[in-house]
């Protein structure tokens, strides 16, 4: 390998950690507060308003649509935990006191 | 004879007098008509177990109604759901229109949005009628009482008056933050650590986590852990009114997210439009204080707010941003109103809620509430207190 190919690869390599780096840190925050609001939001849908999963996807608001969120059970409570690929939070249901972010 | 004459003279003059002297004082202090709010109807069960239903009168305009009650379902999203779920107009007492959209119903909980706010005024006003809090006492927030913010009073919460900077759009995501992000668990704790930015009751900023400071006082004056807050939210609000199956959502601290977070059907926001409607009083009962609804129904005074008053909205020209509620409408109706459309109108001058829930995403804010103005439109307002006629009356509080 030619050395300025090798500073070249070297180059881009310290470019692409550095973008990841400041798009982590710049978008870490947001993704997770849009992922804490989907998991509260399709636990409340599902389990307060009693709809259906899909309905309840079908509301989410347009920027948080790549937020996925399935069921599960936490601790014997019905739950939703939503992920947005960099943050994983969860909602719990009571009966009587609607759902509670978790985490 | 001549001294009857002129001491019923002098007495009309002396009431005239009065008269002038207190709409003059009315309008200087208030800038704003308060319609009287309607008494329900002699004779007629309160819609505590359930809401009773009549036929449209006759002197409504049913072309005008229906075809506006259309267009309110004809905006539907890409899955075919109609972004209007729910309409429930009540007139005089019952109802006389109720239309869901399909797969929901009568039993179909609601996400509020900032409807909750409302809400938070009713638990306010009912800690205010049972003599836990008083409206201008200092806000009872540990973080505030050793600095400026000490003067701040629950009635500037109410007004959105606080000047604290936790508006809406403070740190562009900080009530993100707040709810839903590093601050969820204990919301109130993030929310009281903002400083002061402005004389209380100087200027007005929309804050979210002010109704969740509202919720966090109104939640200590009632109990120490959620269990006994929402008992006795139960006893002394929910069961009175029959809105037992509301859902309040709280944080993993135990107090409610009053900015929000309020679950209901459509016949029970309705319940609580019309809890205000009534002046407070359900079935004979006060549950607010007397002059509760007029102090909700007030303007706050700042300078930069032109359609806020106490946690509800009104139908009159706003400042800067601040959204038209029902364009053309009665400017007496003041409005519970949340993100998505979610509306409850209250107009005293129709003796009538109109009661909308769902979603905007396709429809347009504007639209929608054009949409909604005809719907009241198609009804006559009672001829005792049309717009023009309207008495004035002074809020109490």
């Amino acid at each position: 390998m030619k050395p300025w190919v090798k500073y070249l690869c070297i180059a881009i390599l310290i470019l692409l950690v550095s973008s990841l780096t400041y798009g982590y840190q710049k978008f870490s925050p947001l993704i997770n507060t849009g992922t804490g609001m989907v998991a509260h939001q399709i636990c409340s849908c599902l389990y307060v308003s009693k709809r259906e999963l899909q309905s309840c996807l079908d509301d989410r608001w347009p920027n948080t649509q790549f937020i996925g969120a399935e069921p599960i059970q936490l601790d014997g409570q019905p739950a939703v935990k939503a992920n947005g690929f960099i943050a994983t939070r969860t909602a719990s249901y009571e009966a009587g006191f609607g759902c509670t972010l978790q985490d | 004879m001549l001294k009857i004459e002129e001491k019923v003279r002098e007495n009309v003059m002396s009431k005239l007098i009065t008269l002038m002297l207190g709409l003059l004082f009315s309008t200087l202090s208030q800038g704003q008509r308060l319609v009287p709010l309607p008494e329900h109807p002699a004779g007629l069960s309160w819609p505590t177990a359930t809401w009773s239903n009549t036929a449209l009168g006759d002197d409504v305009d049913r072309a005008a109604l229906d075809s506006a009650i259309t267009s309110l379902f004809a905006v539907k999203q890409a899955s075919g759901v109609p972004d209007t779920r729910a309409v429930l107009i009540i007139k005089s007492g019952q109802i006389v229109h109720e239309q869901y959209a399909e797969g929901f119903n009568k039993d179909a909980r609601f996400h509020s949005w900032s409807a909750a706010k409302s809400f938070t005024n009713a638990l306010i006003g009912v800690l205010a009628n049972q003599g836990r809090l008083d409206l201008d006492q200092q806000a009872p927030i540990p973080a505030w009482q050793d600095d400026e913010r000490s003067q701040i009073t629950v009635r500037h919460m109410l007004n959105m008056t606080s000047g604290i900077d936790n508006s809406d759009g403070a740190d562009g995501g900080f009530i993100g933050e707040a709810l839903y992000g590093h601050g969820a668990s204990d919301v109130n704790q993030m929310a009281a650590n903002r400083p002061l930015i402005s004389e209380p009751n100087s200027e007005w900023a929309y804050s979210t986590v002010t109704s969740n400071l509202l919720a966090f006082v109104a939640g200590n004056s009632m109990g120490d852990d959620r269990y006994s807050r929402q008992a006795y939210v139960n006893q002394h609000l929910l069961s009175p009114i029959g809105a037992d199956d509301i859902i309040m959502s709280y944080d993993k601290a135990g107090y409610f997210l009053g900015g929000s977070h309020v679950y209901a059907t459509a016949r029970d926001y309705a319940r609580l439009g019309y809890l205000y409607l009534r002046d407070g009083i359900w079935d004979g009962q006060r549950i607010l204080p007397e002059g509760w609804v007029d102090f909700s129904r007030t303007r706050a005074s700042t300078e930069n707010n032109g359609n806020y008053a106490a946690h509800f909205w009104l139908n009159v020209k706003g400042k800067g941003w601040q959204p038209d509620m029902l364009p053309g409408g009665p400017e007496s109706a003041f409005v519970i109103a949340g993100n998505g459309g979610q509306y409850v109108y209250i107009l005293p001058s129709h003796d009538m809620l109109l009661v909308r829930l769902g979603e905007w995403q396709v429809f347009s804010r504007v639209d929608l509430v054009k949409s909604l103005a005809a719907v009241v439109a198609a009804f006559p307002p009672l001829k005792e207190t049309t717009e023009t006629t309207e008495t004035e009356t002074e809020s109490a509080e």
